[in-house]
């Protein structure tokens, strides 16, 4: 269980979020929607510790998250990103392998072993010898996705999974995140596939220059929003 | 013809006096060079870390290092300090030069750990690691990549300044060509031939160089 009890977070004079609570419960999946530059990525990066709130507090099943404990939440909670990040240095294979070896010191064989599994997972493991720039970029966010999963992780972050992918590769990334809901896994997602969110999401969150603007259930949240910004935005999206 | 033979005689006779100290000169240069990387590194990593005091001091040495001529600092360390620590010829040149170089080196590697987007460092803390996991798994053979070209340029160039240390009295290829000549008076041969020596290491070692590039190339 993630608790957000009343985080804000400055760079600089901008505001990215600005006392934001909230409650992930145990298998819920959250999806957190709204515009670019509402707050969605940073308060993912808080979460996992990339970034530190100013004010606040925020414990994943019972750790407060310091600098501190940063290290050890993260073995907890898996992220993926918008950008891949895959280590272009290293192989497929190699890494899904690495976290594995460096954090929890694995033994390669055991290490290379829940790698196949995971990349077989995300359709890839005719792909374990190959470097990221032979992947598609769907393919390299599934890679992505195996990498985080390699921890072995009880919640997994999704920072825009799908943003730089075409309609194509979104929905063979798409459809690896609907296994792992099936799978019971606690998961945020980020993203601007609505009707995904509305298909998956036990809960949405809308946020907008650094709050959330509104939060309930999918059906609460499309149907019938209350909030005015909730409204605008989600009319421009069904608009087009 | 005569002359042709005669001239060639006395090239073949140079280079056999010269080839014994190849070594000397090709010690000082490994030896110095693998000390100013580990230096280098060092300075670098000082300088990108997150703590003023070793920013500063990583800045001043740079700053004071790069603004001294390399000789003034090998006379500095044979007779300033050399005289205190009692230091040979060989040790004397070798701290010299590896310290000059590892300003140069420290720059260029900071430079390549500054160009690994941020997304590799965000990735690898995610997954766990600590900064220094980041930086040994991470980074660092990333960093290697970018800066093998700069670094092969500053071997050559520490492969030439080696010549240098000939002014204290250290028996290197230099050196040895000053004494060839002071014994039989051939000027131009002398010289032609020691540069044509460092010509033919300099060339095989951008030749290696460029081997190791391709090597380890991301594509």
């Amino acid at each position: 269980m993630i608790l957000i009890d009343n985080i804000s977070k400055y760079f600089g004079n901008t505001v990215a979020l600005e006392n934001v609570s909230c409650e992930i419960r145990t298998s819920e999946i959250t999806a957190v929607i709204g515009p670019s530059g509402g707050g969605k990525t940073t308060l993912l990066r808080c979460i996992n510790g990339l970034e530190l709130p100013d004010s606040g507090e925020i414990s994943v099943d019972g750790i407060v998250l310091t600098k501190k404990t940063a290290g050890i939440i993260r073995k907890e909670v898996g992220m993926v990103f918008q950008q891949f990040n895959l280590f272009p240095h290293l192989s497929v294979l190699r890494n899904v392998t690495i976290a594995q070896q460096v954090v929890k010191r694995k033994k390669t064989i055991e290490a290379e072993e829940t790698a196949s599994s995971l990349l077989q997972k995300v359709g890839l493991e005719d792909k374990i010898t190959c470097y990221h720039c032979q992947l598609s970029g769907g393919q390299q966010q599934r890679v992505a996705i195996a990498r985080a999963l390699a921890l072995n992780p009880k919640i997994m972050l999704f920072d825009e999974p799908t943003s730089n992918l075409d309609p194509e590769m979104t929905k063979e990334v798409l459809n690896v995140i609907r296994n792992l809901a099936k799978e019971g896994m606690t998961m945020i997602i980020a993203s601007h596939e609505m009707g995904f969110a509305q298909e998956v999401a036990n809960k949405i969150l809308f946020m907008d220059n650094g709050t959330i603007v509104e939060e309930g259930t999918p059906q609460e949240i499309f149907n019938s929003p209350k909030h005015d910004r909730t409204i605008r935005f989600l009319s421009k999206i069904i608009r087009c | 013809m005569e002359i042709l033979v005669k001239e060639l005689t006395v090239l073949v006779n140079i280079f056999c006096f010269l080839v014994p100290v190849i070594p000397v000169t090709l010690k000082i240069a490994v030896v110095s060079f693998i000390l100013a990387l580990i230096l280098g590194l060092i300075v670098a990593l000082m300088k990108v870390s997150h703590f003023g005091i070793f920013k500063l001091t990583a800045r001043v040495y740079v700053d004071v290092i790069r603004g001294i001529p390399l000789l003034v600092q090998i006379f500095f360390i044979y007779f300033g300090l050399g005289k205190i620590l009692n230091l040979e010829q060989l040790p004397a040149s070798i701290l010299a030069i590896s310290i000059c170089y590892s300003a140069y080196l420290g720059e260029i590697i900071r430079a390549g750990i500054e160009a690994i987007p941020k997304g590799q460092v965000d990735a690898s803390r995610s997954l766990g690691m600590n900064t220094y996991q980041t930086m040994r798994y991470i980074v660092l053979p990333q960093a290697f990549r970018i800066v093998l070209p700069p670094i092969s340029n500053e071997f050559i160039a520490c492969l030439k300044d080696t010549s240098l240390v000939s002014i204290i009295g250290l028996r290197e290829l230099t050196r040895a060509g000053r004494e060839y000549y002071s014994q039989y008076f051939v000027d131009f041969e002398t010289w032609f031939m020691v540069g044509l020596i460092y010509l033919a290491m300099t060339v095989a070692l951008s030749k290696v160089s460029h081997f190791i590039e391709t090597k380890y190339k991301i594509t």
